[in-house]
Formats: structure tokens, C-alpha cells, sequence
């Protein structure tokens, strides 16, 4: 087991499909392989280069943002928030699909969710890291971004405002990212720990160590494991609401003001909705590939992605519902600002926007109805870059296309991306892709201790788990 | 030298108390006019530009195409990673961090100051406060009575000069002291503090001293004694000037005086007309009839601020000149789309070269002239605007005038007055001026004479004092050739520009705040301008100059003191003159008994007998305008004019040609199409703006661009769209089309389309979208539908009109219902009496209350003359930083105050509305609400207070913003001014009000630290028993005025104090019809952000004669 040859020769079978046979042994060794292989996988090197390059150009584009200022953006006094606070909602969606997986499929015992818990989680963190760079990066003076925190200072009784959403929002994302961190952690504790123990008997002395460290300790005692199921379920009972507060408080950033296509009722389910759509598709997105790579299809099974096809249908017509709704409400409203904002969405300037949300976001999924669809996973594959997509627009449709057309029209505007705009954009996905490659390389991928506890060997019966 | 004159003089203490329905005309190929009659235009259906009438016409910018990223992005030297400084910058740390170069790594002591208090305070400084001195600025021969404002011996504002007999008086109380102050005036200022001005003399076009001038100078002087000397003076109008003028004229110097924009039409038609030159002086208070022929009153004109001022007092319904109840009534008949013609209730837009028939025919109804047998005059759109005309002027003698433009021939001004003579308007809405030079040449004559002696070689030694003539001399003079075999000339100026590189010696010129000067104003009255600061690069003035030539060196004040005339100013009291900047009663003596009309012969031809609807590409007309960026190029370099928007096109950073609508239709011409116009053989290249309102046929060129040593305004890469082919400079040279004859308007003009395209940086249409995609998607997204129901039609329109005759018949007119839910008083009602409407409470948050004061401000529609003063006014009050076109193009521009300029009716001949826009202060603020930080908050005085130190640039106060006033600072926009070379221009900032850094927000704050001065000022005096009050009354109105206010020349913005019940905003802000004045209406009320800024509705006086119903109009043939 010296190299990543030999560990694919030692279950050969296992590959094939039809012949697996999911031992606690074989899902250890299927996960382990991955951290322990001394030389990665190229494919996963050609990654991380593509990753990191993006990643410098990021890093260049937010130093010029930050020292130059935001105006190297094609924000404008009319459109103030654009590509930073798209990029923004857009990331916080994608870090949904993690905490749903987690915890709200953990209460309702949706088991299928084991195999993709780990990796799901992991992008939400990642996700969370690189939306958190806009709210900092968007502001004017960045370097004074800490005055959003109620920090006690010097300076009289200066206080954040807290009438005002975006202080909801620093509330709510950065409890969102510190209980999502816990959760994720906590979950690997385990795993870690088997880590430890595989690289000790190896006598890889430094790894041992380091996997030791952030195991705190776990020796797997009936005790340990009892404390570790309570917590994880008291973890999971706290973070269930979240998937729902975040992005119901991200939309109040525009459902509480007072321009015509933000100030709206519906946002917060609609975005809720669309946050775990996006999150979804872009868990498929990384999966995928990295399932085939790392020979983890007899793990992360086509019927998982089965039902990830289905909550992606599902939410993608719940999406579909909330624009339909809102072109109602403008009508039914008889508000005729409202009604202009959507007809001026539609078929103004940005319509090329509109209609790019719409097809992917509302007919991209309908796909997902047929079988075909869901057994061809490059097909999947495409379909989720365009939701991805689509859900990105999504944003940039409601943030741009709003502020554009706004009260007076006299300061009517249009909105230009420039090369900063796209290069921090790539930058966060750099650094996105650049933690989930690192993860997927040094963590356990899988949470092997659950996925043991799913698979039928676990049962008495025998009997498969509802996968 | 001023540093002690000033303390000689008083600082003044206190100065705070101190359209009509057309039809359309198709000429068959007959040549016969059909009259095809067409729907009028929508009543008060507004659209803002013509993309926004949508895909139907192909004048629209279909040829610009969208860049994938924002214009400048790749190019912006702000964005530059390896500038120059930047480049140092780098060098310096890395030597620093090798340990070898300390010093280049900044790590060395600052530079030491001591501060040392001053032994003996000068008289009437106190550290900290500025200090009003009167002085004037003089503009092509005309003055403009200024105060200047100085803060610790540096001036830093220009405002009018309220005591000035020339510019003073209320709109509705004359004994009110008010001066508005024009752009051109209030922005001059920025050029004292110029880094490109001129700092020392050339020689050759190389560098050289003073002392090696005045060397030169000995022989110079001989020179003038030996003959062929001349002098080309820019236009003066001071009496000390004049004086030294006779001097030299008896040593044999003979003097010419030269302007590129001149008035000399007039001179010369009053002398066709009387036989002598004199000038007429409308009194537009007295007049209830007021027509212009191609005039411009309220820009253009060297009287612009009275005849604005004086037109809103006629305009007046209630307490203004004309008795109660009764407002005049303007005619505007013009090519070019002024501000006169904007706010004309009656419009006709016809080519310039048409006046002339026009006139002629007034003269044939009313004065008995010939009848033109002009084409045009029969048409449907003409024919009854001359019949409703004459009848009115017949029925209003004594209270009607008529005013021709400066582009108009001779024979127009004779015919004018001819006709002013017959509706009996001399003597009582027209005056006639003595001229004060009445044998001077026209301007154009005396720069040909000059030229021609020039070329002859005639002319060994020539003076040209200030002036350009190199740039805007007749083209076909070859000014620059002659000047070439002039053996010896000095051009003084305050710029070493084209013509002083032609020139063998260059001498800088002092700026009007650093030289003394005597002037007068359009009717005459003697002003003194004293300077407020020491040359700052050693210049002379003009009379300075003319002293060194006689042989002695006399200081300005020396030369302005001494008698010179009549009003000897010594005798008089010049101290008191000084102070309060004019010599009284000095103003021109009234001719008007001593002249008597001589007949006046006047025939149309060509072109001008043709229709107003087609004309072919080789018959266009070309007329020239005055830049509102540069006048006619003097203020190239001036950065605040420059980014100030023209008044009706919107348009920054260039000039351009003005082309209507169905003209660029027949060229082929849409918005930015780069167009060649050739006259006479000469051709200029420049971009087109399509102009609704603009004559069939006539092309309005822009003067004063593409100046190429102006200075660094010009060629900034900011400013200058580099990637266009042979474009250096901000703007295109439209003198180089400017020949002597047709050098107002010129006939016989070809249009051709060069192919390329431009983006003029418009700031109210810089959004774009491609009409051609949406009409890809069979629907344009109803903008133009939309903009006139926001504007105009809707439930709570941002532009209201009303009719005198609606106001007559309806006293009670109320301009905003009251009882819509968001009324406090409906509120109040709710609660008590009407059980049905249950109580509101509309806000989620506690309303303010007040203890004291509530400002709040008016901004009424009716006078607003779109002129601008108010932008300049509060560019220089706020130090609100200029941004340069690539950044007005990305939207960015950060004025605090806005014109909107919406239009009405057909792209034919539509009608404008302007509509200042700056923050609303609202009660219920928006912004105040999202404001993570509590960076914007409500004062207890019911501002909207911005906290720059707090703010941390989340923009969403902008966003939340229904009026988007709010600006922020995308970039460091100040980051010039800490360059060494420009570090003299910060001397100009005000030092009571913040400069912003990069990355936070800000906005209009009703001048906030005027507000508080006025306190404190009225306060301390209260407290000095030098004002008779108590300290809790209540601040007096009229205290304390924002620097809009005080710009704007018709007192259309009124501020104050709304909980002082007699303050004329309060008054203002009143919306119950029963009481009286009740056009006030909120901008957006239904958001319920109560604004403190309210609006009164703009009052049209139709003549019900031209104002048919619109069901009797014939269907067909409508343009929209």
C-alpha cells in the first residue's frame, strides 16, 4: 500500500460495479488512500495548479481593489453594489447544500446523505470563507470593516447601527460559518483519529502527530462515542435552523429596503430556496469528477446523486415558482414601479441576464425528470455548471437590473464589469477549489465512521439502509 | 502690494442680510408647401432623451457598441500600476531596505516650520473666519460685480455682489439684497490657483526672467515711438484702460479690440437704425411680452444675471413687478436650444438665417415694412405663431420688447428696434444706453484691418493684451502668419498658449484677484475690483502693462485711483468705492430721446426664402455658440467648467456639433456619429449630438475646443478619449470653420459622416442600452411610456405644470392633494374624528422631533433657468473633487447637486423642464435606516448628517437612496492635489468642510457649516448688542442661505427655518390652496421619506391663441 498502484490493485474487485462489497475494512482503506498516498494523483496536481493561478489572480485583483480602491470596479453611483455583492449571495447559497446534508437530513434520518456529508460541509466552509471576502472587500475603507462588530471602543458610545440588515448579516453569516466549522470538525473527529492511528502503525511519526492533534484524543470508547453522537446531534438541532435564517437574513439586505425589485415579502423562502439549489449543484459539480478520480463510486453511489437530482428539481421549480409569483405580485400589486422593475428586468437592458437565469435555473432542471438523465453523470455534470450559473445570475439579475432602473429616471443607469470584477470573482473560486483540493488530498473525504454505520453489514438484519 | 492695500480696506462684516402645436410642413419636389397636419404631442408627456423614444428612430445610438468591460478601465492613470511616482516609490524601498538610502526611502525629518503668531493683527482678521472683499471679474468686455471670499488671506469663493446697484434686489422684494453669480464667474477663481498658469516670461516661446523683460522693455518702448506699433486688446470696458488707451493712441499707437464672442451686431443695427451706436437695455421686470430672436437672456447675454433676475420678477404671479395675478409671457424664436428657449412658453425653432424674414415680416404687420416673400412664413408651424405674435404685441404696446441675439446680422438689430419704436417699448421696457466707446470698429473689423496691416508689413511692434486671437481669429485672417512678420510682439496672458509661442515675447498676466481693475458693467456702472492676494506668480495687468509702455511704472492702484472721467473717484471717497466695489450712479446716461429712426432697407435671399423642412447637404446653415465648458476657449483649463454639464445637452469633456433630430436623420447622423462640417473651404471633424428642439438644417457648432496649449485639463488621459485616432485634447477646434464672413452663421455648409463613432460623456443618458436588441425581443421595455408616466402622468408626477389661466380661474389650485395616506394630517384624523380610518402610524420607527430649528428648502420650477450656478457654487463650497470624463462616463461624476433635464412633446420642437435635484433631507431617511456603522444620521435640526470619519463605503445608503444624490468616492480623487506641482491648487479649498477620502460616501448637507456660522455669527452679535434681539429668538430668515442659493440669480432655491412659520420656505412649503401660494408638491411622496426639499410646480402662460385643444388638431403624420 506504498502507492496509489498497489492500494487500486488490492481492490480491484471492489471497482467493479455489482461486485462491491462495502466491508468496514474496505471503506477505510477507500477513504484512507487518498491522504495516505505519497505521491497525489496528477489529474488532483493539474487541479491545484489551475486552482492556485486563479487564486493569484484574485490575490492581485483584491490588492489593486484595496489599494487602489473599489473604483477599479464598473460600480457606479447608480448601480452601487453589483458583481461584489452578487458574488457575495451567490457564495452564501453555495455553502447551503452543506448544512442542509448535515444536519437537516441527519434529523430526519436520511441516511444516503453519509457518503456526501463530509465533502458537502467542506464546501460550505469554503463557500462561506469566500463570500465572507466581499462583504470586507465591497466596503469603501476595508481597513475600517471591524467597525461592523458591537466592539467596545474609545471612541464614545459608538455602536454598530442595528436597524440596518447588513449588521443582521454579519450576525448571521458569521454564526452561520462558526457553527457550520464546529460541525464539520466535530463530524471528523473520528475519522481523524483513525487517520492517527494508520499513519502511527506506519510510522509516518509527524503525520501521526498532526492527525493526533486535531483528534483530541479520541480513542473510540463507548463513552467517547456516546458524548460524540450527543453533541453531533445537539450541533445538528442548532445548525438546522440556520440553513434557514442565513439566507432569509442575506435577502432582508434587499427585502427590507425600499427599491422596486428588492422590497418584497418573498425573499427569504425564494432564497432559501435557491441557496440549496445552487448548493446542491455545486456539491454535484465537485463530486463528480473527484468521484471518478479517487475511486469513489462505490461509496458515493449513483443513487445519491439520484436524490440530489430530485431536491435539485425540486427546489429549481420552487425557484421557478418565486419569479413567477413576483411577475404576479407586480401585476397584482397594481404598484407600477414594481411591475416596471419586471418588465424592465425581462425585457429592458439586462434581458440577456433575465432569460440566462431563467433557462438555467428553470428549465436546465426539468432534465432531472428522466432516469437517462440521472444515470449520465456528465450530462449531470453540465447541467449543474449551468445552475451554477444560472443561480449566479440569479443575483446579479435582482442586485443590477433593480438598482439600475430605480425611482428617478433620470439617473438611469447601465452596468459594465471590468477585469477586477471578473478577477476577484476567479479569485474566490481559486480559493474555493484551492481548500477543497487541499481537503480532499490531507482529510478524511468520506465520514467513515457514518458511512459504516449505514451500510448493511452494520444491520443485524442485513438489510440495506435506506439509501 | 495687496497685502497691505487690502488691510486699508473694510472687510464687509456681514453680507448674510446683509409648445406649441405644430404641424409639419413636407415640401414637395415642386418645391410647393404641403401642410401636413400632425397629432400634437402629448400634453406635458415627458422623455428624457431621444434613445429614449425608444427603437423607432434610427438617430439612436445603434453604433456604439458596448465594450465588454467600462470604458477607461485599461487606460485610467489612476489604475496605472507603474506610474511614474509609483515607479520612485518602489526604488525608494528597495534602497531603503539595502540600508543605502535612507533619505530616498522617506525616512527623513520633516522639514522645519515654526509657527510664530503675527506681532500686530491685521485690521478685521480673526484667525479662522473669512472675510468678504467686493471685487468684479470682467468677461469679453462686460463686468460681473463679485465678492470674493478669503480665508486667511487666500480667497477661496466667488459669490455676486448683493450690494451692487447692477446686480442687487429681491424677485419679490427688490429691497431684498441678492446677486447671483454666473458659472464662467464663480468658476474663474480656480484659475489663480492654476499650476499651468503662465509663471514666468518667454522669450521665443523659451523661458526667461522679468528682469530680462523689463531690459527688453526700454527698447520696446522706443520701438512704439517709431511707428507701426499697434495694440490688439481683448474688449475692455475700464474707464483707467480707456484712459491709457488715449495715451498711447497720441503716441501713435493705434489700438484694435478684438473678441471672439462679441455683441458688435448690436452696435452696429442700432447705428443702422439710429445712426449711432448705443445699447439696449431691456427692462424685463416692466415687460409682460418678452420675445428673443436667436437670444440667449439667461446664459449668454453680458446681462444674463439681471435679465434672469428681472424675468422671474415678471414671471411672478403673486408679488412680483407686474401687477398681482398677471406673469409675462415669453416667445423664443431660435436654431439652438438655449436656456431662453427652455423656459419660453412659446417656441419656434427655425435656422438662424431665418430671423431675418421673420423679422421682416413682424416689421411688415406692425411697423409697416416689407413683407419677405419668404417660403418658411407660410408654414403651418409659422404662419400662426407671427399672426398670435403681432397680435399680441399690438395689444401689449408699452409692455412688450423685443430682443435679437449677438449671432444676428446688423439689419435684424435695426429691424428690431424699429419694431421695439413702433410697440411704444422705449422709454418703458426698453432703454437705450449712451455707447461708451461709440467710434470704436467692430470687433471683426478691427481684428481684419489688423491682419491685413500685419500681412502687408505695416505692423513692426505689436501688444496684444490677453486673448487668444492665434486660436479664434476669423480662420481666414491667418492671424498666426501675420503675426510672423511682426517683428517685436509681447502677448500678456495669463497662460503661455498658442498665440504666446507665436509671439517674440511672452509676459504672464495677473489674474483679476491679483490686480487692481475699474470696469463696467452692461449698463455702465463703474466697479472696482481690488485684489486679494499677491501675484502668485508675479503677473501684470493689462493697464499695468500700458503703463510700462508710456514709460512709468505705476501700480494698478495708483492707475485706478486717478481721475480718469466724470467720476473722478478720489473725489468721492474711493475707500468707500473700494468697499463696496462700485462707484454709484455712474452708470451709462439714457439716449433714448435723442435718437430717431432712419429708414432701414433689409432683403432676404438664397437660402433664406427657403422652408424650414429640407434642405439639401451643400445649403446647411452653421452657427456658432458659447461654450458652457470654456465661453469661447479662455477657461479650457478649467476642470469645474469642464465637468459641469451643459445646460440642455447634459454633455461633459467635449464639444460637439448640434444636430436635429430629422436633420441627422436625412445626413444619416445618430448620437456620437463623427461628422466633418466644411464651410468655405475650411472642414472641422467632430463629434454630433443629436439635439431635439434644434432648427431643421442648421448645425450648432460649440466653440471653444481642442485648445492644444491650455494646459493640463486638456490633455489629461482622463479626459481624452486616447484610443480616437489624432485626438490630444479635450474637444474639437470648431474655430478652424470660423471665417470672417458667416462668422456667426454661416451658410452653405456640408455635412459628411466620417464613419467612426464617439461617446460624448453625457451624465443623464450615460446608461445605454442597444435598441436593436430589444427590438430583437419585439419589445423595448416601455422606457419611453414609463419616463413619461414617472415625470409627468402618474399618480404623483415628479414634474408638475400649471397654466396662469388654470391659477386664474382656480385660485385654490393645489399642485399635491392633500389627504393621500402618507399625510400627517390624515394621520391625525385617523386618530381622532373618522372612526372608519383606523389611526397611521407609517413609519416602523419613532418619528423626530424638534425643539428648535427644521431646515428646509424650495426649489421652484417656474424660475429655474437650468443655468448651472448653482453646480459651480457648490463645487466650490464642498470642495466636491472632479472626476474627468472617463469616470463621468463610468457614472461616477460627484456633483451634489443635479439639473434634470426632462423633455416634452415631439422631438420637433419639444418643450424642457429643469429640475434641480440635491439631497431631500428627508425626514424619514432611507439611507439613515441601513447604514451599518450609523454613518448617516438625522440631526436635531432635521438634517441628514453625513459622518465621512465613520463611514466605511458599503454604499448601501445609495442604494436605498429613491433620488440617487448620494456620490461616492470609487477612487482617491484627490490624489493630484498631493503632487508637489499641484499642491498651490489647495489653497482653494474651503477649510470648513471635509476633503473625502477614498472609499466613503457623501451628499448634499444644505451647506451645513453655513447653517452653523449663522448661528454662531447671529448669536455673537446678538450678544455684542450689535443686532437688537434676544438670544432665544429665532434665527432671522434670510440669515443663513446655502451656496446654491446665493448663486442662483432668480432666487429660485429659497432656504430657512420651516419652524418659523413666517420663513419664506415655510411659506413656500404651504400645499393648501386656501391659503395662497400652493405649488409646492414632494418629489416621491408615496415612499413616505417626507423630503425637506419640495418643488413648486412650473407655471406656462400660453397664449390661448396657439394653444389649441387637442381634439381639433387633424390626426396623421405624428412624429411620436
Amino acid at each position: 500500500m506504498s502507492t496509489a498502484e498497489a492500494t487500486a490493485a488490492e481492490h480491484g474487485d471492489i471497482n467493479e460495479p455489482g461486485k462491491a462489497r462495502e466491508t468496514f475494512r474496505a471503506i477505510t482503506r477507500d477513504v484512507a488512500w487518498i491522504a495516505e498516498s505519497p505521491k497525489p494523483h496528477k489529474a488532483w496536481l493539474v487541479a491545484l495548479g489551475i486552482s492556485m493561478t486563479m487564486l493569484g489572480i484574485g490575490t492581485y485583483c483584491i490588492y489593486k481593489v484595496i489599494f487602489t480602491g473599489i473604483g477599479v470596479w464598473g460600480n457606479s453611483n447608480t448601480v452601487c453594489w453589483a458583481w461584489d455583492i452578487t458574488n457575495f449571495v451567490w457564495w452564501i447559497g453555495i455553502g447551503h447544500a452543506g448544512t442542509l446534508i448535515s444536519a437537516v437530513l441527519y434529523l430526519t434520518r436520511q441516511q444516503w446523505r453519509v457518503s456526501i456529508n463530509r465533502s458537502a460541509e467542506a464546501m460550505t466552509i469554503f463557500a462561506v470563507m469566500a463570500a465572507g471576502l466581499f462583504p470586507l472587500l465591497h466596503t469603501g475603507r476595508p481597513w475600517f470593516a471591524w467597525w461592523m462588530f458591537p466592539l467596545p471602543n474609545d471612541m464614545g458610545s459608538l455602536w454598530p447601527q442595528f436597524r440596518s440588515p447588513l449588521m443582521w448579516d454579519v450576525f448571521a453569516v458569521s454564526t452561520y460559518a462558526t457553527t457550520s466549522i464546529l460541525f464539520w470538525f466535530l463530524g471528523m473527529v473520528p475519522d481523524l483519529a483513525t487517520f492517527r492511528d494508520r499513519n502511527a502503525v506506519k510510522g509516518n511519526n509527524i503525520k501521526a502527530a498532526i492527525y493526533g492533534l486535531f483528534s483530541l484524543g479520541w480513542r473510540g470508547s463507548a463513552r467517547q462515542w456516546h458524548r460524540y453522537e450527543r453533541a453531533y446531534l445537539i450541533l445538528a438541532g442548532l445548525a438546522t435552523p440556520l440553513v434557514f435564517s442565513v439566507h432569509s437574513v442575506v435577502s432582508f439586505d434587499f427585502a427590507t429596503s425600499q427599491l422596486p425589485g428588492w422590497h418584497t415579502t418573498i425573499f427569504p423562502p425564494y432564497f432559501v430556496a435557491g441557496a440549496i439549489f445552487s448548493g446542491f449543484a455545486m456539491v454535484l459539480t465537485l463530486l463528480i469528477p473527484l468521484r471518478f478520480l479517487f475511486n469513489l463510486q462505490h461509496i458515493i453511489k449513483q443513487a445519491h446523486i439520484h436524490a440530489m437530482c430530485k431536491i435539485m428539481l425540486a427546489t429549481g421549480m420552487m425557484v421557478g415558482l418565486a419569479y413567477g409569483t413576483e411577475f404576479f405580485i407586480a401585476w397584482y400589486s397594481g404598484n407600477p414601479f414594481e411591475s416596471f422593475t419586471f418588465i424592465s428586468r425581462a425585457f429592458g437592458p439586462f434581458w440577456w441576464a433575465y432569460f440566462a437565469m431563467v433557462s438555467c435555473n428553470v428549465l436546465i432542471p426539468q432534465f432531472f425528470w428522466s432516469n437517462w438523465v440521472k444515470n449520465n453523470n456528465i450530462l449531470i455534470w453540465v447541467l449543474c455548471i449551468f445552475v451554477n450559473i444560472g443561480m449566479w445570475f440569479e443575483r446579479f439579475v435582482i442586485i443590477a437590473t433593480s438598482l439600475a432602473r430605480s425611482f428617478l429616471p433620470s439617473a438611469w443607469s447601465y452596468y459594465h464589469p471590468t477585469r477586477y470584477d471578473v478577477g476577484v470573482f476567479v479569485g474566490t473560486i481559486g480559493l474555493f477549489l484551492t481548500l477543497f483540493l487541499l481537503f480532499f488530498r490531507f482529510a478524511p473525504v468520506v465520514a467513515m465512521s457514518e458511512v459504516k454505520g449505514a451500510s448493511d453489514e452494520a444491520h443485524a438484519t442485513g438489510k440495506k439502509g435506506s439509501h | 502690494m495687496s497685502a497691505k492695500e487690502l488691510n486699508e480696506t473694510h472687510g464687509h462684516d456681514d453680507h448674510g442680510h446683509d409648445h406649441d402645436h405644430d404641424t409639419h410642413v413636407e415640401t414637395t419636389a415642386a418645391g410647393e408647401a404641403e401642410i401636413t397636419p400632425v397629432t400634437p404631442p402629448q400634453e406635458f408627456g415627458y422623455w428624457k432623451s431621444l434613445r429614449e423614444l425608444g427603437g423607432t428612430a434610427d438617430w439612436q445610438q445603434q453604433g456604439l457598441t458596448r465594450k465588454e468591460f467600462a470604458p477607461g478601465a485599461d487606460q485610467a492613470p489612476l489604475l496605472d500600476p507603474m506610474s511614474r511616482r509609483n515607479f520612485f516609490h518602489l526604488m525608494g524601498s528597495s534602497m531603503g531596505l539595502a540600508g543605502i538610502g535612507a533619505v530616498a526611502a522617506g525616512c527623513q525629518r520633516y522639514e522645519k516650520e515654526e509657527i510664530v503668531p503675527l506681532a500686530k493683527r491685521p485690521e478685521d482678521q480673526i484667525p479662522g473666519t473669512t472675510l468678504q472683499y467686493a471685487t468684479a471679474v470682467e468677461i469679453g468686455g462686460t463686468t460681473h460685480p463679485l465678492l470674493a471670499i478669503a480665508f486667511e488671506g487666500r480667497p477661496i469663493r466667488l459669490e455676486g455682489n448683493p450690494d451692487h446697484p447692477w446686480a442687487s434686489g429681491g424677485i419679490l422684494d427688490p429691497k431684498k439684497k441678492h446677486a447671483g453669480a454666473h458659472t464662467f464667474a464663480q468658476a474663474s477663481i480656480l484659475h489663480l490657483y492654476d499650476p499651468d498658469r503662465s509663471t514666468s516670461p518667454l522669450q521665443g516661446g523659451k523661458g526667461s526672467s522679468v528682469d530680462s523683460f523689463k531690459i527688453a522693455l526700454g527698447d520696446i518702448v522706443k520701438l512704439l515711438d517709431a511707428g507701426g506699433a499697434r495694440v490688439l486688446a481683448e474688449a475692455s470696458s475700464s474707464p483707467t484702460l480707456a484712459a491709457l488707451r488715449d495715451k498711447l493712441t497720441l503716441k501713435g499707437v493705434k489700438w484694435h479690440e478684438y473678441e471672439p464672442i462679441s455683441w458688435d451686431n448690436e452696435r452696429a443695427g442700432t447705428r443702422l437704425a439710429f445712426g449711432r451706436s448705443v445699447r439696449p437695455l431691456a427692462k424685463l421686470d416692466q415687460a409682460e411680452t418678452i420675445v428673443t430672436i436667436d437670444c440667449d437672456l439667461f446664459v449668454e447675454h453680458p446681462a444674463s444675471m439681471r435679465y434672469s433676475r428681472d424675468f422671474a420678477r415678471s414671471r411672478s404671479r403673486d408679488g412680483g413687478s407686474l401687477p398681482a395675478g398677471t406673469m409675462n409671457r415669453l416667445y423664443s424664436i431660435e436654431s439652438v436650444f438655449s436656456n431662453t428657449g427652455a423656459l419660453a412658453d412659446h417656441r419656434l425653432p427655425i435656422r438662424s438665417e431665418l430671423c431675418l424674414p421673420f423679422v421682416m415680416a413682424l416689421d411688415a404687420a406692425i411697423s409697416g415694412g416689407v413683407a419677405p416673400a419668404a417660403e418658411f412664413l407660410r408654414e403651418a408651424t409659422v404662419a400662426p405663431f407671427i399672426e398670435a405674435l403681432v397680435e399680441e404685441l399690438k395689444a401689449n404696446s408699452g409692455k412688450a420688447v423685443i430682443i435679437a441675439g449677438r449671432r444676428q446680422p446688423p439689419v435684424v438689430h435695426a429691424l428690431v428696434a424699429k419694431i421695439n419704436a413702433a410697440i411704444g417699448a422705449v422709454g418703458k421696457t426698453l432703454e437705450y444706453l449712451q455707447d461708451p466707446w461709440e467710434d470704436r470698429p467692430t470687433h471683426l473689423d478691427a481684428i481684419q484691418e489688423l491682419t491685413r496691416d500685419m500681412n502687408a508689413g505695416q505692423v513692426k511692434t505689436l501688444i496684444i493684451l490677453g486673448g487668444n486671437p492665434v486660436y479664434d481669429a476669423p480662420v481666414d485672417l491667418d492671424f498666426a502668419g501675420g503675426l510672423a512678420k511682426v517683428a517685436t510682439s509681447i502677448h500678456l496672458s495669463e497662460y503661455a498658449d498658442e498665440t504666446s509661442l507665436k509671439t517674440t515675447w511672452h509676459v504672464p498676466k495677473a489674474h483679476f484677484l491679483e490686480a487692481w481693475n475699474d470696469s463696467r458693467t452692461w449698463d455702465g456702472t463703474i466697479t472696482i475690483s481690488q485684489p486679494l492676494i499677491a501675484p502668485l506668480y508675479g503677473g501684470l495687468s493689462s493697464m499695468e502693462m500700458c503703463s510700462l509702455l508710456l514709460g512709468k511704472e505705476l501700480g494698478g492702484d495708483e492707475l485706478v485711483s486717478t481721475p480718469t472721467d466724470d467720476h473722478s473717484v478720489k473725489k468721492f471717497g474711493w475707500k468707500k468705492f473700494v468697499h463696496d466695489g462700485f462707484v454709484p450712479n455712474s452708470q451709462l446716461a439714457v439716449a433714448n430721446n435723442d435718437l430717431s429712426l432712419k429708414p432701414i432697407t433689409a432683403t432676404a435671399t438664397g437660402t433664406q426664402l427657403k422652408g424650414t423642412a429640407s434642405l439639401a447637404n451643400n445649403e446647411l446653415e452653421v452657427t456658432f455658440h458659447m461654450s458652457s465648458f470654456t465661453y469661447d476657449g479662455r477657461f479650457a483649463n478649467n476642470a469645474w467648467l469642464w465637468e459641469t454639464p451643459d445646460y440642455l445637452t447634459k454633455v461633459t469633456w467635449d464639444n460637439y456639433a448640434l444636430v436635429a433630430p430629422q436633420t441627422a436623420t436625412q445626413l444619416g447622423i445618430e448620437n456620437g456619429s463623427m461628422i466633418m462640417v466644411k464651410v468655405g473651404g475650411k472642414s472641422v471633424e467632430l463629434a454630433a449630438y443629436t439635439m431635439p428642439g434644434q432648427a431643421r438644417g442648421s448645425i450648432g457648432l460649440v466653440l471653444g475646443g481642442g485648445r492644444t496649449q491650455a494646459g493640463h485639463v486638456m490633455t489629461h488621459p482622463h479626459n481624452v478619449d486616447s484610443s480616437v485616432p489624432g485626438k490630444r485634447v479635450v474637444g474639437w477646434d470648431t474655430h478652424k470653420v470660423r471665417a470672417s464672413t458667416g462668422f456667426d452663421v454661416a451658410g452653405g455648409a456640408t455635412v459628411e459622416l466620417t464613419g467612426h463613432t464617439y461617446e460624448l460623456a453625457e451624465v443623464q443618458d450615460h446608461w445605454s442600452y442597444n435598441p436593436g436588441q430589444a427590438k430583437m425581443m419585439g419589445y423595448d421595455g416601455g422606457f419611453d411610456k414609463e419616463i413619461v408616466r414617472r415625470v409627468s402622468t402618474g399618480d404623483h408626477p415628479l414634474i408638475r405644470e400649471v397654466t396662469a389661466a388654470q391659477l386664474t380661474s382656480d385660485p385654490k389650485w393645489v399642485a399635491e392633494e392633500t389627504g393621500e395616506f402618507w399625510d400627517d394630517s390624515v394621520a391625525a384624523a385617523g386618530q381622532s374624528a373618522d372612526a372608519k380610518t383606523p389611526p397611521r402610524h407609517l413609519s416602523l420607527f419613532q418619528e423626530h422631533e424638534y425643539s428648535a430649528h427644521k431646515w428646509g428648502m424650495a426649489i421652484d420650477l417656474s424660475s429655474c433657468t437650468g443655468c448651472n450656478a448653482c453646480m459651480v457654487a457648490c463645487q466650490a463650497e464642498n470642495n466636491i473633487p472632479v472626476v474627468g470624463r472617463v469616470e463621468v462616463i463610468n457614472n461616477r461624476e460627484m456633483g451634489w447637486i443635479r439639473i434634470d433635464r426632462y423633455f416634452t412633446g415631439s422631438p420637433d420642437n419639444p418643450h424642457v423642464v429643469s429640475q434641480p435635484v440635491a439631497c431631500q433631507q428627508c425626514e424619514n431617511a432611507p439611507c439613515e435606516q441601513v447604514c451599518p456603522v450609523g454613518a448617516t444620521q438625522h440631526s436635531d435640526e432635521g438634517l441628514n448628517d453625513m459622518a465621512y470619519n465613520r463611514c466605511i463605503g458599503t454604499r448601501y445608503c445609495a442604494n436605498n437612496c429613491p433620488y440617487k444624490v448620494r456620490r461616492f468616492n470609487f477612487l482617491d480623487w484627490n490624489k493630484e492635489f498631493r503632487e508637489a506641482r499641484e499642491k498651490v491648487r489647495r489653497m482653494l479649498f474651503n477649510p470648513e468642510v471635509t476633503v473625502r477620502m477614498r472609499g466613503v460616501m457623501e451628499k448634499c448637507t444644505y451647506c451645513v457649516q453655513r447653517i452653523q456660522n449663522g448661528k454662531v455669527r447671529t448669536k455673537a452679535q446678538i450678544r455684542s448688542g450689535q443686532r437688537d434681539a434676544k438670544i432665544s429668538d429665532p434665527i432671522p430668515d434670510g440669515e443663513i442661505e446655502t451656496a446654491c442659493q446665493v448663486a442662483c440669480p432668480t432666487e429660485a432655491i429659497a432656504f430657512g427655518d420651516l419652524s418659523d412659520p413666517s420663513s419664506r420656505v415655510a411659506k413656500l412649503h404651504e400645499r393648501n390652496g386656501a391659503v395662497g401660494d400652493a405649488r409646492s408638491y414632494a418629489l416621491l411622496p408615496e415612499t413616505y421619506t417626507k423630503p425637506r426639499t419640495r418643488y413648486l410646480a412650473r407655471v406656462r402662460n400660453p397664449n390661448p391663441k396657439l394653444e389649441k385643444p387637442a381634439k381639433q388638431a387633424p390626426a396623421g403624420g405624428g412624429e411620436r
